[in-house]
């Protein structure tokens, strides 16, 4: 299976029953789709779920049906669907009754285009930002988002002090706020 | 405590975002966010980059999907598998419950197709139930049309505040055991030739992928090493079945199991994934994913 096809050549080979072609299509949008979640629900413990029933909802519409004009906004669209379903089930706890969510309504093509490419933008700069931090600070970040560990286990676990731990967290999440976040650094 | 001033707030405001603010600060940087806009939005963006950072690490994530899909793709078998349903079941609600009527199927590592090699079917079924645990006749549940019916005992709290009592208690050391459930894993030799099957190895791995609201994963690498990747070596004969039993919502490897917690009643998709070695090669056995409700209730199945 060729990594480097377009969208378009492999959601033809999908619909052609080819499912590594599509296994190539969740590798290359799985990110994205995380990220393009994260921020409309802003709870990582729901993104893996939402971002599964997304694929999977594509998956079966592509078995099922034609292909669409354009894989990626199409994707995106079920994404952004499956946040308002959930955040619908979610409103009461979520929002002021008075208060209309503003996620019903469906963007366009267009913005859903632009939003993939500053999540990829942003995924980018991320894998940049972490290249060039020294191992252990790198480490640090995997026990934390890899392996969900406490400040205080991670301190068990290399020998150093929960203090020294903390402080060089948040260092490294202070210096990837504001190297990721437009204006952060002049304010 | 003094009132913070946005300067302090934002110090602290990643180790807030990451759970790793000790309570007293914690209840004081929440209150000057309900207050301060400029710092309810630094915060958001606090947060973003940990959920980037998340999804980052969490690698796993896209295997599991993956997986998913080539179950998807798999074509239906037309053998059923005709759960053992009993009339008058019945459990407390701290049980889980799962009757399912469906067919599952063989899936191979990183193949679309079958090829020569071990050939095996998961099927989920219903435990066997302990009478001394039913206190009393269970109330009725409908489950007509439905492909399966769970039924547990619910977190006291809801998600969020189940979430967070969770990691202190984690912290604490002393994480909670996962629900009880009664549950049975067969793994069945459909192909034409006896097997040797290996669990426990290096490799093997249990994935319970539950899809839905209210599910809370947490890393327990202390855990008891459940049943089903304790190591042991047999012989299946083809037709005949290895029945491995399952109490408590316990997934991963041996050495990095994880706890699943449920917070919440609705509907969830349960999908059971076994890697082990099989014939001398690796395999990993999905079953098709299951719908199953949750409910803080008992329950009878018809």
């Amino acid at each position: 299976m060729d990594s480097n096809a377009t969208d378009a050549e492999l959601v033809e080979q999908t619909l052609r029953g080819t499912t590594a072609a599509f296994q190539l299509l969740t590798a290359r949008y799985y990110r994205p789709v995380g990220g393009f979640i994260f921020k409309r629900v802003g709870r990582v413990d729901l993104v893996e779920d939402l971002v599964q029933e997304t694929f999977l909802e594509a998956f079966a519409a592509l078995k099922a049906g034609p292909g669409p004009r354009n894989f990626s906004s199409w994707l995106f669209g079920i994404a952004h669907n499956r946040c308002g379903k959930w955040l619908r089930r979610k409103r009461p706890a979520l929002f002021d009754p008075n208060e209309a969510p503003d996620l019903p309504v469906a963007p366009s093509d267009q913005a859903l285009l632009e939003e993939l490419e500053e999540q990829r933008k942003l995924e980018a700069q991320l894998d940049q930002q972490l290249q060039s931090l020294p191992d252990d600070t790198r480490r640090l970040l995997e026990l934390k988002h890899r392996d969900g560990k406490t400040c205080e286990e991670i301190a068990a676990e290399t020998g150093r002090p929960v203090g020294t731990v903390k402080s060089l967290l948040a260092r490294t999440y202070k210096a990837l706020r504001t190297a990721l976040t437009p204006g952060e650094a002049k304010s | 405590m003094n009132a913070m001033t946005c300067q302090d707030v934002q110090e602290q405001l990643d180790l807030l975002a990451a759970g790793e603010c000790e309570p007293p600060i914690r209840d004081a940087l929440t209150r000057h966010l309900q207050q301060c806009q400029a710092c309810a939005a630094r915060y958001a963006q606090s947060q973003r980059v940990l959920g980037l950072l998340d999804m980052h690490f969490k690698q796993d994530g896209l295997e599991r999907l993956q997986a998913r899909i080539e179950a998807e793709a798999q074509p239906r078998r037309k053998r059923r598998f005709a759960a053992p349903f009993i009339g008058g079941f019945g459990l407390v609600a701290a049980v889980l419950l799962i009757a399912v009527g469906l067919s599952w199927w063989l899936l191979r590592d990183g193949t679309d197709q079958k090829g020569p090699g071990p050939e095996f079917a998961l099927l989920v079924r219903p435990g066997p139930v302990k009478p001394e645990i039913v206190p009393q006749p269970p109330a009725p549940l409908k489950a007509k049309d439905v492909e399966a019916v769970a039924v547990v005992a619910l977190a006291e709290r809801n998600g969020d505040a189940a979430r967070r009592e969770l990691l202190k208690a984690q912290r604490g050391g002393k994480l909670p055991f996962p629900p009880a459930v009664s549950l049975e894993l067969v793994l069945v030799n459909t192909g034409k030739l006896p097997v040797e099957v290996r669990l426990g190895d290096a490799t093997a791995n249990l994935a319970l992928d539950l899809t839905g609201d209210g599910v809370l994963r947490m890393p327990a690498p202390d855990a008891e090493t459940p049943e089903s990747l304790r190591p042991r070596t047999l012989q299946l004969e083809p037709g005949n079945e290895l029945v491995l039993h399952i109490d408590r919502l316990v997934a991963g490897s041996p050495g990095k199991l994880e706890y699943i917690y449920l917070t919440e009643p609705g509907e969830l998709t349960l999908t059971a994934r076994l890697h082990l070695t099989a014939g001398g090669q690796p395999v990993t056995v999905t079953g098709k994913a299951v719908r199953i409700k949750v409910g803080n209730q008992t329950a009878v199945l018809p």
